[in-house]
């Protein structure tokens, strides 16, 4: 890419286009792509609607975006709401709103602030997101960090090295987001497994590792640990097993 | 084929890795998704694996993470054809198949100067079936016209070959992402052949030198 496609794609006010390969791709107000869109750099102020797959360097939103196919990218930041109904690998995700990704999401870091919805699962090497986390099968990444905030968070599976979740002590970063007193934001889980645990306000079945902290607010059915264990009083673990 | 597991918890137990580890090398596709086979028990969902096959990764792994980077590990164990191509001077040299293999393939296929992995693949395929005793030089043939007209559409997925045989009428199969197949009676399983190890195999073949 780079020199090689001079070409840019700029929609200002409402349009339809076709896809292409292009050097910088702006869309103001709404635009719709029919086909693949290639590029080095994609900014969204508005509405944009891809229908087939996005291959991009850089992608800022600010507003919407929706692509129907998968998505390439290199970094991307969501301030606002971002789509994709397919397969995803992105290398930073930077999110400062809403993310739905109704595939399998492979990612290097992912974090900031908001609300991630992913249907399969979602590998990375780093994941620090504060808000709201849903994953419908696996969160495999090297180190989790989970600061539970406004809603509750589920995910089926939990895997990694370190894994950390916390109630966010920052009260006002999400407001455009807020819907539910902050209190009751949980966790829910069936099973977590890392070398390192540290849990707050978590529900989950089966926690296991190597050494493992179950902070406030925990209601864990069984701990599966080798190395040490320790239970904040104001968790309930029904079953703590040495191995 | 049923295959022995092994649990989760009883891996690390008998390896020594961790969660972390573990999960580091699905991740990186060390370990290929369709090993973690998912099981409910009493306690809930459990992840279980091929015994032998994990056992046998992860000891390699072990082996060679001191050499290899995760990547390179990564492309050694995948399914995708690795982007090599022998000349036939070095390809002889080493003895990767036996020399029958070798002209067999040259007479079906014609004289070539390289051989790309495909290539290599099908000739160790056909070498290591040859070995068994199984298949003729005669559904040898065949077999290499299967591997070069179809592998193509199914490389980088686990896939299996299938050469069943019937009243003395024999058919190959590529089946791909390791389906179930069930048979009519009387038909005979010849080979059944897992490819992506075999790939593998021969990575590591062609790596040794």
């Amino acid at each position: 890419m780079g020199n090689h496609h001079p070409r840019h794609l700029t929609v200002n006010g409402s349009a339809m286009t076709s896809g292409g390969t292009f050097n910088k791709v702006k869309i103001r107000g709404d635009g719709t792509i029919n086909g693949d869109l290639r590029c080095d750099q994609w900014k969204v102020f508005g509405n944009a609607d891809v229908s087939g797959n996005v291959e991009a360097k850089t992608v800022d939103v600010f507003g919407q975006a929706n692509i129907r196919g998968n998505a390439e990218v290199g970094s991307i930041k969501i301030f606002g709401e971002m789509d994709i109904h397919g397969y995803s690998v992105i290398k930073d995700l930077n999110l400062r709103g809403v993310v739905r990704i109704s595939e399998n999401l492979v990612g290097g870091a992912i974090h900031g602030y908001g609300e991630i919805k992913i249907d399969h699962d979602c590998e990375a090497d780093s994941f620090s997101v504060k808000g709201v986390v849903e994953v419908g099968k696996t969160l495999n990444a090297e180190h989790i960090d989970l600061y539970l905030h406004v809603a509750d968070s589920r995910i089926a599976e939990i895997g990694g090295k370190t894994i950390r979740v916390t109630k966010s002590k920052v009260f006002n970063v999400l407001h455009f987001l807020k819907r539910l007193s902050h209190d009751s934001a949980k966790l829910w889980v069936e099973t977590i497994e890392g070398d390192e645990i540290y849990l707050e306000h978590t529900n989950a079945k089966i926690v296991r590792g190597n050494h493992i902290i179950i902070g406030p607010g925990c209601d864990i059915e069984l701990v599966e640990y080798q190395e040490s264990f320790q239970q904040d009083e104001k968790a309930t673990v029904r079953e703590s097993k040495k191995i | 084929m049923e295959q022995e597991l092994i649990s989760k918890k009883e891996l690390l137990e008998l390896t020594g890795i961790s969660y972390g580890q573990l999960y580091r090398w699905k991740r990186k596709k060390l370990i290929p998704e369709e090993w973690f086979i998912r099981k409910s028990t009493f306690t809930g969902q459990e992840t279980f694996f091929p015994k032998e096959k994990i056992l046998s990764r992860i000891e390699k792994i072990k082996n060679m993470k001191d050499d290899l980077s995760l990547d390179e590990l990564a492309s050694m164990f995948s399914p995708n054809p690795a982007a090599i191509t022998l000349s036939k001077e070095e390809f002889t040299k080493r003895n990767i198949v036996s020399l029958t293999t070798f002209r067999f393939y040259i007479e079906q296929k014609g004289e070539q100067g390289a051989f790309s992995f495909a290539q290599l693949l099908q000739m160790y395929v056909l070498e290591k079936l040859l070995q068994t005793g199984d298949v003729s030089l005669e559904e040898g043939k065949l077999l290499l016209d299967v591997l070069e007209n179809h592998y193509s559409k199914i490389q980088g997925r686990s896939c299996e070959l299938l050469f069943i045989r019937k009243m003395g009428i024999s058919i190959w199969m590529l089946v791909a992402n390791g389906s179930d197949v069930y048979f009519e009676e009387g038909v005979k399983v010849v080979v059944r052949l897992h490819l992506p190890s075999c790939i593998e195999e021969l990575k590591m073949k062609i790596s040794e030198g």
